[in-house]
Parts: structure tokens; sequence; C-alpha cells
């Protein structure tokens, strides 16, 4: 048990970098999610962290074990892993408990234990009456419980989620979310999750590792990839907010108070930066058009959505600008409305 | 903890068993095509002088040749209308019985051609016993129809139909019905969408049928070889197997430039098949939805009863009169409940040691040749998995090859492989059984591989990908996780193997020696003796085992991957 550490990892597939030169040192016991769009190589990290996938480049170490190199390679029998697939990967033609007792057949292990051992995995993931069924008799919820107890039925050292929630409806998500969190509690194993659904990333990891293009962009935690984004694309990325350009500040900046709104005032002509506005960020009244406008910044109301616990509206200031608000009730599309920004983030260009 | 020095994932299997089974591909499937080809183009710096060149120039190869494309063109022109009747009615509309309609189109497919070929002149000319039966014989001494080029070439429409009905039927199968759906709500009448959307959509799948239905015909023996020989009427495959058996080896250089010049042609079809079946598949995959069905109303006890008349026509008919053949004392005696007699069958089974020598050669041949191949394919399949693309399409292909080649083709190079001792080890193969098995491997490995391919392609792998995090190595995940996962298709490759192989008479007929007959050479050569009551009966006898394989296939059918069961859709 120790340090996971990925040094300098690239995989290159026909002169395509599919993943390029990542590094993270993920310590003992973290959960961390690797996040991105389709096709911005998380998966294929994810391989090469289990093995499937050979290194074009960099290093692989666990502790002081090497894992990996651009020309040594553990394979993946000898790495002492568990990994949840998206299709979960139960084998069809062996039972619950046999499929959980597989990875014990390759490591010695007396037979009283081994019993034992599936016990107590079932029991964990609460599926112990089905120990005799068949994996296709099971529910989508069953079958990743199922997954997840094969997992832990030898204390791996590192534990690999390939969006292992992608097949499940999103009532069962949220209950899924819950026996990931306990898992990882009960087990202080590390665990790596991959998926695409910043939510999901957002609600189970304590890092996140966001990747673009094969290329880490940022290693944070969900709260400071929330509210200090590196780029303007992780900003856009995550969660619902406006890019807005205002006046020049200096990068990686939270501003609050008064003087948020003067940034964005619209005879400001000069050098110019990006600031990400979430829309809890933006309060809005309506203006009654008989009187003389006071407030230095207004917009149009161009549409609106209902969202249940508010209403999302979009806006566009007289520079063409758009961004976006919350608002208890519904305003009229194409009235004008005043706003007030409380809080921006300067992006870096 | 032991690390591997090489960049290669170590899922791979051991680098000498892969070497292994390459070579062993090699050895059968493109050493004989090439030790064929030397032989035909080994005095080519003679020029006009060259076997070949002279091969060329006989009267009787382009008598053959002419006769090979006539039989082969109108087999396969009535094979395309056969096959497009049943395969649009069976796919496109709501008629009834569709399993048992499809099992018996199908069947005339898995009958051993000579075996067709006896059923159909049991069925017409002046003995038939049916016929005579029926009191509807022609009178003694009128000619035998069948023996003659328009003859064989029915024989080999209704042989071959079943071709065209599958590559239509796969065309057919992936052509959604929401597509002539809204067809329909465009306005398109029933006219307009056969022209507008159905005829284009299945082109390639008619292409691709009909070629392969030529091929198939082009290195048919059983047929021409029953039906065309009496009557002096030689096409390719039956010139090469008249000369062998006239002239014996002193021939090969010859029968090898023959056998290039039907590979060459056959080799053309396979191309044309194999380029239309790739566009059809590009074009149509990936939609699932419902086929589409015509309510034909009141058309359809019609089109029904026409289907069922035609399969009583092309299979009921000739199997009855196989049936009554084998039934009666002698040719010409009509059956009756004075004549009906069982000394064929008593015969086959007590007096004749040729029977039961071919009988126990033939089981003995297949059923060896179906658990090699079966374990065979297994590691092939296996180990092109985990193989790059392009040396996975380069073994396809050349696994293809004596399959899809004419029979003779495969026999005559056997024979050139193996006419001396091997060398270094002196062993002397031709004249004994070694040969045919040999032949039989490289000829049926195509039809193990393909239903174990499919099953294993159709795997996730992320299964076995499961097994390696769980620890286990590569035998091991092999033994615990694949194979129990494609055993259904394994067997079904080893199933159709053996019921191919048990009544194979293309390449025995040529690779046979005394004492080492098979199954179909039996019969061939009951048949030409005059001995057509004995060949008749153990004809019931391999036709009532290809039927019960069949069943026995269709049994397991829901087990296996889409399309392994060729009956079953």
């Amino acid at each position: 048990m120790a340090e996971l550490i990925l040094n300098q990892v690239s995989k290159v597939f026909e002169q395509n970098h599919v993943v390029d030169q990542i590094s993270l040192n993920i310590p003992q016991g973290s959960f961390v999610a690797l996040l991105g769009p389709s096709g911005c190589g998380k998966t294929t990290t994810l391989r090469m962290l289990a093995g499937f996938e050979t290194l074009s480049e960099g290093e692989l170490r666990l502790g002081h074990q090497t894992l990996a190199t651009a020309k040594t390679q553990l394979p993946p029998e000898d790495r002492n892993m568990g990994m949840v697939f998206q299709s979960y990967a139960l084998w069809p033609h062996m039972t619950v408990a046999e499929n959980v007792g597989y990875p014990l057949k390759h490591r010695r292990i007396p037979s009283g234990t081994y019993q034992k051992k599936i016990k107590d995995a079932l029991e964990t993931v609460e599926m112990m009456p089905y120990a005799q069924r068949y994996p296709q008799d099971l529910s989508g919820g069953q079958r990743q419980r199922v997954a997840l107890a094969r997992c832990l039925v030898t204390d791996p050292d590192v534990v690999l989620l390939d969006e292992p929630l992608a097949n499940l409806d999103r009532h069962l998500r949220a209950s899924m979310e819950e026996s990931f969190r306990a898992f990882h509690q009960r087990t202080g194993a590390t665990m790596i999750y991959v998926t695409h659904d910043q939510a999901e990333a957002m609600s189970l990891a304590n890092q996140i590792a966001v990747m673009e293009k094969g290329r880490l962009v940022q290693w944070s935690s969900p709260e400071a990839l929330y509210h200090q984004p590196k780029t303007q694309w992780v900003a856009e990325f995550i969660g619902q907010g406006s890019i807005l350009m205002g006046q020049k500040v200096p990068e990686n900046q939270t501003l609050m108070g008064e003087g948020v709104n003067a940034l964005f005032h619209p005879t400001n002509e000069r050098a110019q930066s990006a600031f990400l506005v979430r829309p809890q960020h933006v309060q809005i009244e309506l203006i009654n058009a008989s009187l003389p406008q006071s407030a230095a910044l207004t917009a149009r109301v161009t549409s609106q959505v209902y969202r249940g616990e508010r209403y999302e509206i979009h806006l566009e200031m007289p520079n063409q600008q758009r961004l976006q608000a919350f608002h208890s009730v519904a305003v009229p599309i194409g009235a004008t409305v005043s706003l007030n920004l409380t809080q921006a983030w300067s992006l870096a260009a | 903890m032991a690390m591997q020095q090489t960049p290669k994932i170590s899922s791979q299997p051991s680098r000498w068993l892969l070497s292994l089974l390459l070579l062993t591909i090699l050895l059968l499937t493109l050493i004989p095509s090439l030790r064929l080809l030397i032989e035909a183009l080994k005095d080519w710096h003679l020029l006009g002088d060259s076997t070949f060149a002279q091969v060329l120039q006989q009267p009787s190869t382009w008598r053959a040749f002419s006769r090979s494309l006539y039989t082969s063109g109108l087999g396969t022109l009535i094979a395309l209308c056969l096959g497009s009747l049943f395969a649009f009615s069976v796919t496109l509309t709501n008629i009834r019985a569709k399993t048992a309609l499809v099992f018996c189109f199908m069947l005339p497919m898995m009958i051993p051609p000579q075996v067709t070929a006896l059923s159909w002149l049991q069925l017409m000319g002046p003995g038939s016993p049916l016929l005579n039966t029926l009191g509807l014989a022609p009178a003694l001494g009128s000619p035998q129809p069948l023996y003659s080029a328009e003859g064989i070439a029915m024989l080999l429409g209704i042989q071959h139909a079943p071709l065209v009905f599958l590559a239509l039927r796969t065309s057919l199968i992936h052509l959604p019905g929401d597509l002539i759906e809204a067809a329909r709500l465009s306005g398109a009448r029933q006219h307009q969408i056969w022209l507008d959307i159905i005829l284009p959509l299945t082109r390639n799948g008619l292409i691709a049928g009909t070629s392969i239905a030529f091929v198939s015909a082009l290195g048919n023996f059983g047929i021409p070889a029953m039906l065309g020989i009496p009557a002096s009427y030689y096409v390719l495959p039956t010139l090469i197997y008249q000369k062998m058996s006239g002239f014996g080896p002193s021939v090969l250089p010859e029968m090898a430039s023959l056998s290039v010049l039907i590979g060459l042609l056959a080799l053309i079809g396979i191309q044309i098949q194999q380029y239309a079946a790739q566009k059809g598949r590009f074009r149509l995959l990936g939609n699932s939805s419902k086929a589409q069905s015509f309510d034909l109303k009141r058309g359809r006890v019609g089109l029904e009863a026409a289907l069922w008349l035609v399969i009583s026509l092309i299979l009921m008919a000739p199997l009855l009169a196989l049936m009554t053949s084998s039934l009666v004392p002698a040719l010409g005696v009509p059956l009756t409940w004075e004549t009906l007699t069982f000394s064929a069958y008593d015969e086959m089974v007590s007096r004749q040691g040729m029977t039961r020598r071919a009988f126990s050669n033939s089981l003995l041949l297949s059923i060896s040749a179906a658990l090699l191949l079966m374990v065979l394919s297994i590691l092939i399949a296996n180990s092109l998995r985990k193989s790059s693309a392009k040396v996975s399409t380069w073994l396809l292909s050349s696994i293809e090859i004596p399959y899809a080649l004419p029979g003779v083709v495969l026999a005559i190079a056997c024979i050139l492989l193996f006419a001396k001792p091997l060398p270094f080890i002196n062993l002397a193969l031709y004249g004994t059984l070694w040969i045919i098995f040999i032949a039989y491997l490289a000829r049926f490995l195509s039809v193990a591989l393909k239903p174990v391919l499919a099953s294993i392609n159709e795997m996730d792998p992320s299964l076995e990908e499961a097994a390696q995090i769980a620890g286990a190595s590569p035998s091991r995940r092999l033994i615990d996780i694949v194979l129990p996962l494609i055993a259904p298709a394994v067997g079904a490759g080893g199933l159709l193997v053996f019921l191919t192989s048990v009544n194979e008479l293309t390449v025995s007929a040529l690779l046979w020696s005394a004492g080492r007959e098979t199954l179909g050479v039996l019969i061939f050569n009951l048949d030409e003796s005059g001995d057509s009551i004995l060949a008749a009966a153990i004809a019931v006898l391999v036709v009532l085992m290809v039927f019960v394989l069949m069943m026995l296939l269709s049994l397991c059918a829901r087990y296996l991957p889409k399309g392994v069961v060729p009956w079953q859709s």
C-alpha cells in the first residue's frame, strides 16, 4: 500500500498523442476522479494503470514498485488491483459466489478462508442472499454490486472504476454512489474513477484530474475546480456559468463586493480579461421602463427555463455579451433588468 | 515481482505457440496452392511448348471450360431465382411456418451432391421405381433426361440455391422496417418500394450470393460426375478426374495446369463475392429495428402453396424416389407389397465388406478431423483476437482459400505434395487415409473456425480483462472464461465439419485408394457400376444422418451467435 505515481505518462497511437505526459501523485487511500469529455484519454489512462495498455513514454509506480515503463510491463494479473468495468464483466457461466471467489483462486488461500472471504465481500454489498444466482438473473444495480464485491475480495491496493454508473438509471445512480462512498471508507483502498459526468466526479472524489485532448488541465479538489478553474475550457466544462469580458485585472483571482459590477461597465473599452461568473452570483431586478435608468449594468431577457426550484434566466447585455442568472419567479421575455454581480473569477488568458 | 522485458502486453500467448499455429495454418492453406502453381508453371521458359501452354491449346480444355461456364452459369441463374423467391418470401412477408420452410429449403445444400444426383436419377427416366410404381414411367429405352447439360445445371441450381438465399437474407434482415415505412409515408406504392428501396439496398447481397453460388457450382464434382460422365459430357472438375483415373500421376503437370485454370476462375468469383459482401455490410449495419413484413392478406395462402410446391418438387419428390429405389429388388420394378424388400439394407449391413469399410473410414476421418479442427479453431480464434488487424485479415483469407477453391484443385495439390514420400522422415502418405485427412483439415478449417470466431468476437473483452485483473494466467483465462463461453460455437463448428466431411466426395474421389474408400466414393462407385439399388439404400441412410445432425444443430441454435446455424434466423 503506497502512493500511486504517474510520471510523464504518454500513450501514442499512430502518432496520435492519446495521453500526453500526464503526471499525478495519488496519495494512498484517496478517491480520484479522471474527468473529461469522451476521447480525452481518461479511459486509456485507466487501462494503462491496470496494465491493459502499454506506455509509450513515462513511468508508473506504486510506492517503490515500478508497475510499468515504456520498456517493461508488470502484467495485470500481478498488480493486485481491482477493476469495475462499465459492462460489469460478470462471467455469465458462474454464479455470484463463483464470480466473487474467482480472484481468490489465483492466490494461495486456505479453503476455509475462501468461503469466509466470499461471504464477507457479499455481505459488504448486501448481496449475500443472491450468492447462488447467475448474473443474468440480477438487476443492473445488483450486478454492479457483485462487480464491486469481486474487487473487494482480494483487498486490492488500487481499485479502478471505468464509468461504472453509465448504464444505470438516475435513481439507481444515487444509491450506487452511496455504495461506492461506503466501499471507499470501509476498505481505505485508493480508488480511481473514470467518468465524463462532472456531477458524479464532484460528489464522489476528493481529488479530480480534468483531462482535455490527452493532457491534464487541472488537478485539484472539487471545490477548487468549481471556484477556481485554471482555464476557460475548464470553466465552461465544470458547472454552469458565463464567460464575460471585462476590465484587465491579474489572473486567477476571486473578485467580490461592490467593485465587481464596475469591471463590466459598457463604457469600459480598455485591455480586457475573461471572467467566470456563476449564475448564483448574478442578481437581477426588473426595471420599470417609465422610470429613469439608475443601474450601471443592464441586460435584456432572451429566454428562460423552468428548473423546478428556480428559473434559469438567459440574458444579453447591451454590448452583446450573454450571461445566465437564477431567479425565483418568472420574468417576461424581452424585459430589461438591472444586474448586480456579486462575485467573479478572473481567468488565465 | 517478475518484469517482462517486452513492451507487448503479457496477455499474449507465448510466442512459440503462436508461431506453431501460424506454421500449421501456413502448411495447411498456402503450401498446397503454391505447390500447384509451381507445378503448373515450372516449365514456363519453354513458352509455347510449356505444359500450361499446351493444355491451353487442347480442344478438350476449352470444351470443358465452356461447358463448366454453361452449366454453372445456368445453374446459378436457377439458384438465383429459387434463392431470391424464398429469401424475399421468408424475410419480407407474413407467411406461416417459416422455420420449417427454411429448414426444408436448406436441406439440399447439406445433402451431398452425389446423393442429390442419385435421387434425381431415381426420380426420372424409364428405370425409375417411383414412376413405375405410379405407372408414369416413360417407355423402356427412352433416354434419361438428366444426362445432359441442362440436367446438370438444374441440379446445380437446386443444390446451390440456399447460398443465394443466405446471402440475400443477410442483407434483408439488416434492412430495417422503418426504411420501408418511411417510404410508404412519403407516398411510395408497393412496386416503387421494391424498385427504389428494397432492390438497391439488397443488390450487394444478391451479387454476393450469386457469385458464391457460381463458384460452388464451378467446383461441384458429384453432380457433373454422376450426370455428365455417362453422357461423356465433361466439365473441368470431371475432366481432371477422368484423366487422373485414366492415366495416373503421369499427367499431373497437365492436371496442375487445368487446376490453376479453374482455380483462377473461382478466385474471380470469390473476389466479386467478397467485395459485394463487404460493401453490403457497411451500408446496412447498425440498424437493428424490426425487419419489415408485408401483410399479404389473401395472397398469403397462394404464396405458401407455391413455396411448398417448390419444396415438394425439389426435395420431397427426389427423396421419395430414392427411398422407393432402396426398397425394390431391381430397377424398373414397381414398388408393391409383394416387391417390397429390405434386401439392399440387409446387403449393405451384412455382406458388403466395402460398405462397412467405407462407413468406418468416413466416420474415422470426419470425427477426427472435426475434433482436431475444434481444438485448432479455439487456439486460432483466441490468438487472432489479440493479434493486429492486418495479421488476422491475412490469416483469415489464407484459411479461406482451400475451402473456397474447387475441391479438385485441393486434391491435385495434395497429390503433388505427397506423391513422393516426405523428405527427411521418408514417410509415404499417398495411398493412405492420411492424405485424405490432411486434405480435410485444410478444406474444413474455415468451416470450424467461422462459428468460433463469431462467438469470440461477440464476447465482451472486459470479461477476460476482469479475469486478468483477478490474477488469472493466459491459459487459465482460456480454460475458465473463454472456453465455457464459446463452447456452443465450438461444438457447432465441429458438427458442421462432421456433417460436410462425412459425405465428402470431391476431394476423396481423387485421393482414395483400394481399401481406403469413403462414403462419398462408395455411393459414386456403386452407381457407376450399375448397383443403384444398393447406392440408394446407403444414400437414404446418409440423408437420415444429415437430417438428424441438422436437427441437433437447430436444437443448440439458441446458444449460438446469430448466423452460425445457417437455417435459423
